[in-house]
């Protein structure tokens, strides 16, 4: 009896301590109620990494854009607040390139603009943009805007979340409401699926209704490979900080073992996955497409660190193919040096401007104008 | 494999005739030698010929002929370099009159594939374990506990710090540019962190489940790197086979006696051979010679100082720990390079770029970095406690909040990228 009470003490021990331990994260790490403070501490946002989406929306969303978090207006297609001048041209003759993508295109955009201010610049970004996001973002565009030169960057681990259809499930740690048509191939063509919402007024009328969030909720189950309803769903667990961080866990073993089926630095890439598929259809329909718009299309590669040159490998047969002008960062940046690259996983300052320059090089020695 | 084996069948039913008219002292002795060839032959098959083929390939050519592809398709069964060393141990023992042989084949069969420490021992002895399968076992709360808390902390070494560091380590030993001199340093000193806690956290993993299951494995690691020389380190890293190979090995060999270069001879013996099976590639031959050479020169220079009384000053003491753990974390660098010319890189690096401080590492995970403070704090009361475990010397209080402690870390550290087992590949 005596021993079973020892176990029982033990036992109780424990689990006090880990609720002292929870509780005094929650209190000397707390997390900004204000959605509009930027800049938390490191170590409180570690700490809330593992809050679900659900619960991670209700802090950034509020009824107007001045007392949401800033973030919640990014990456909506359509919204002017998606697309960064760089340069604007001095005289409206000179040519225009836009580019759609991730931050690493943005920053390649920056300095393509500081290098040659003789031309346009424009770049339609997303946080953590995957291709899906990036051609859906040129066919809105291109219905509005002529470009000269149109850049479509695609990022390698960005491949593996092709058939997502939000911020919201293409990343765990930080999530982004901002939507994207699902991409499927159908009969050999490319279709999409428009999402219930696709701006952030729309957001907001779903997100305020439980009704339709709830239909919303039913869309990405049925349409997004990476919605899981145990990182999506708010729950009373939220409040607690060592189960805010077992469901991170969860959400890196759960969302590698689905990114491994697709892609494993090891091996490269699973040239019979549907998102594989689907890459080589995004560059072969943007090829066309900008063809068809007398744009000249180009593709930027972007090799994050230590994945080789498999994104290039990848689409090399299908570039040369189509004749399809691309630039990929492994020749400039090479991906298995760390030296390249910053923690937060972009190119040095100087890589970027080498790359900048590169992808000048590849315009002017393309561009008829 | 078919004909190898009807090959075998009728070399054994020629020799049978004279095999059963040999005397009893002799037919036992054949029978330990054909056990020990019989499972050297299995090691050496799956783990060394390759080895062996390609050495051999590399002479054929360094000669000018051309030998072709000599390599064969082999997949190494996890965990043979340990089960195989168990069975030569029973043996050998049974023959040496050390132990009596299992009665019943289930008891030598649960002695050789009890789960827990099949795939990376520790090289449990058949003088240990066999006893303790044959007599009642307790399962009780104190030894649950105990089983438990072993459990916890190797789980804690595993997930929390080893594979919290795995991406640091191979940022370094992976690289494809020039090291820098704190790239060298902060990649090596993971390496000797990673290497002790990937591997003395599975042995505590296995000790602790045999303890749940009321078996108690030999002591495979005893805080190796509060060592003040290499004697000493050898008594507490991967104690079961450093004594497996003292006793199986270096005492039949000579040991310690006779003339001091035979002495020496004998340690370059065993640690040639310890270096080896570790794995089938030269690194690893040389870094068992590096600490032959380290044991050798240590054994020197007590000889010389025979007499002499040890220094009982703490920080006399402190800086023989210091001292030896900058050698053995020096020596982890032959043992994780996977070529010549990486160790001669990270050397080279070391020696020459003295000072440059610039760290192009991954840095180690979060909980990696939270966890160096309580994993320092364990180690350094578990070698002051001499391996006792925190709840013989404090209350409740206190060591429960040392396991909620690593509890909350290794929820932490499960968003870490899983690694496999370093010494599952031996």
């Amino acid at each position: 009896m005596k021993k079973k009470a020892k176990l029982k003490t033990v036992l109780a021990w424990i689990f006090g301590y880990l609720l002292i331990i929870d509780l005094a994260i929650n209190t000397i790490l707390p997390y900004p109620k204000d959605p509009r403070n930027v800049s938390p501490s490191g170590i409180a946002q570690f700490f809330e990494y593992g809050r679900s989406v659900e619960g991670k929306l209700a802090w950034m969303t509020r009824k107007t854009d001045e007392e949401s978090a800033p973030i919640l207006s990014t990456g909506w297609i359509g919204d002017p607040r998606v697309r960064t001048v760089s340069s604007i041209p001095k005289e409206t003759s000179k040519p225009t390139i836009t580019v759609y993508g991730m931050s690493h295109s943005v920053l390649l955009a920056d300095d393509m603009a500081k290098l040659d201010p003789s031309v346009a610049i424009r770049s339609f970004g997303a946080p953590g943009a995957v291709p899906s996001w990036s051609y859906a973002a040129y066919m809105s565009d291109k219905e509005q805007y002529h470009s000269d030169v149109v850049v479509l960057a695609i990022m390698t681990i960005g491949v593996p979340f092709i058939c997502t259809t939000s911020g919201t499930t293409n990343h765990f740690d930080s999530v982004w409401p901002y939507t994207y048509p699902r991409l499927v191939k159908h009969n050999e063509a490319l279709d999409s699926l428009s999402p219930p919402f696709i701006s952030l007024a729309g957001y907001r009328e779903y997100f305020y209704d439980s009704a339709k969030w709830k239909t919303y909720v039913h869309w990405l189950k049925e349409n997004d490979k990476y919605y899981d309803s145990v990182l999506y769903g708010k729950t009373i667990l939220d409040k607690s900080s060592i189960f805010r961080m077992l469901r991170r866990a969860y959400a890196y073993s759960s969302r590698r073992r689905k990114q491994a089926e697709v892609y494993d630095e090891r091996h490269g890439f699973n040239k019979k996955s549907e998102e594989v598929e689907i890459l080589l259809s995004i560059i072969e329909n943007f090829a066309k497409e900008a063809r068809r718009d007398n744009s000249l299309p180009i593709v930027y590669i972007v090799n994050n660190l230590f994945t080789g040159s498999h994104l290039f490998d990848l689409l090399e047969g299908t570039l040369s193919a189509h004749q399809i002008l691309f630039l990929s960062s492994h020749e400039i940046c090479p991906p298995m040096d760390p030296r390249n690259y910053l923690p937060d996983t972009h190119f040095i300052p100087a890589k970027n401007l080498e790359l900048a320059k590169a992808m000048l090089g590849v315009v002017r020695g393309n561009l008829k104008k | 494999m078919f004909a190898a084996i009807i090959f075998l069948v009728l070399i054994f039913n020629l020799l049978y005739p004279s095999f059963i008219r040999l005397e009893n002292k002799k037919r036992r002795k054949l029978f330990l030698l054909m056990s020990i060839i019989g499972n050297l032959t299995i090691l050496c098959l799956f783990k060394y010929f390759n080895f062996f083929l390609e050495n051999l390939e590399a002479i054929i050519r360094g000669l000018g002929g051309n030998p072709g592809n000599l390599h064969l398709n082999i997949v190494l069964p996890v965990g043979i370099s340990f089960y195989t060393f168990m069975t030569m141990s029973y043996t050998i023992d049974v023959y040496k009159g050390r132990l009596a042989p299992a009665k019943k084949f289930i008891e030598y069969a649960l002695f050789v594939a009890f789960f827990p420490k099949l795939l990376a021992g520790p090289i449990e002895r058949a003088t240990n374990f066999l006893p303790q399968i044959t007599t009642k076992r307790t399962v009780d709360a104190e030894h649950s506990i105990r089983g438990l808390q072993q459990i916890l902390y190797g789980l804690f070494k595993k997930i929390v710090i080893a594979d919290g560091v795995a991406k640091s380590v191979s940022s370094v030993f992976g690289a494809t540019y020039q090291l820098s001199w704190a790239d060298a340093i902060m990649g090596t000193l993971l390496f000797t962190v990673q290497i002790y806690c990937d591997f003395s956290g599975y042995s505590d993993i296995a000790t602790g489940t045999a303890n749940l299951l009321g078996f108690n494995l030999m002591q495979n690691f005893n805080f190796p790197y509060f060592a003040r020389n290499p004697s000493e380190f050898w008594g507490r890293w991967h104690i079961s086979l450093s004594s497996w190979f003292r006793d199986y090995v270096f005492f039949p060999l000579g040991g310690p006696y006779g003339s001091t270069l035979r002495w020496i001879r004998n340690v370059l013996i065993t640690f040639f051979i310890t270096g080896l099976w570790h794995g089938a590639a030269w690194n690893y031959v040389l870094w068992g010679l590096y600490h032959g050479v380290l044991l050798c020169l240590h054994r020197l220079r007590e000889t010389l100082r025979a007499g002499k009384k040890r220094s009982k000053n703490p920080l006399k003491k402190a800086g023989s720990i210091v001292s030896f753990f900058i050698l053995t974390s020096l020596g982890w660098i032959l043992f994780r390079s996977g070529s010549f010319n990486q160790i001669t890189d990270i050397f080279r690096a070391l020696v020459n770029d003295i000072g440059n401080l610039k760290l192009n590492v991954d840095m180690p995970t979060k909980a990696a970095i939270i966890g160096f403070p309580l994993f320092f704090i364990l180690e350094s009361l578990g070698n002051k406690f001499r391996g006792k475990g925190l709840d013989e010397v404090y209350s409740i209080p206190i060591w429960t909040a040392a396991d909620a402690a690593m509890i909350f870390l290794i929820i932490l550290g499960l968003s870490n990228v899983p690694a496999g087992f370093i010494y599952f590949v031996f």
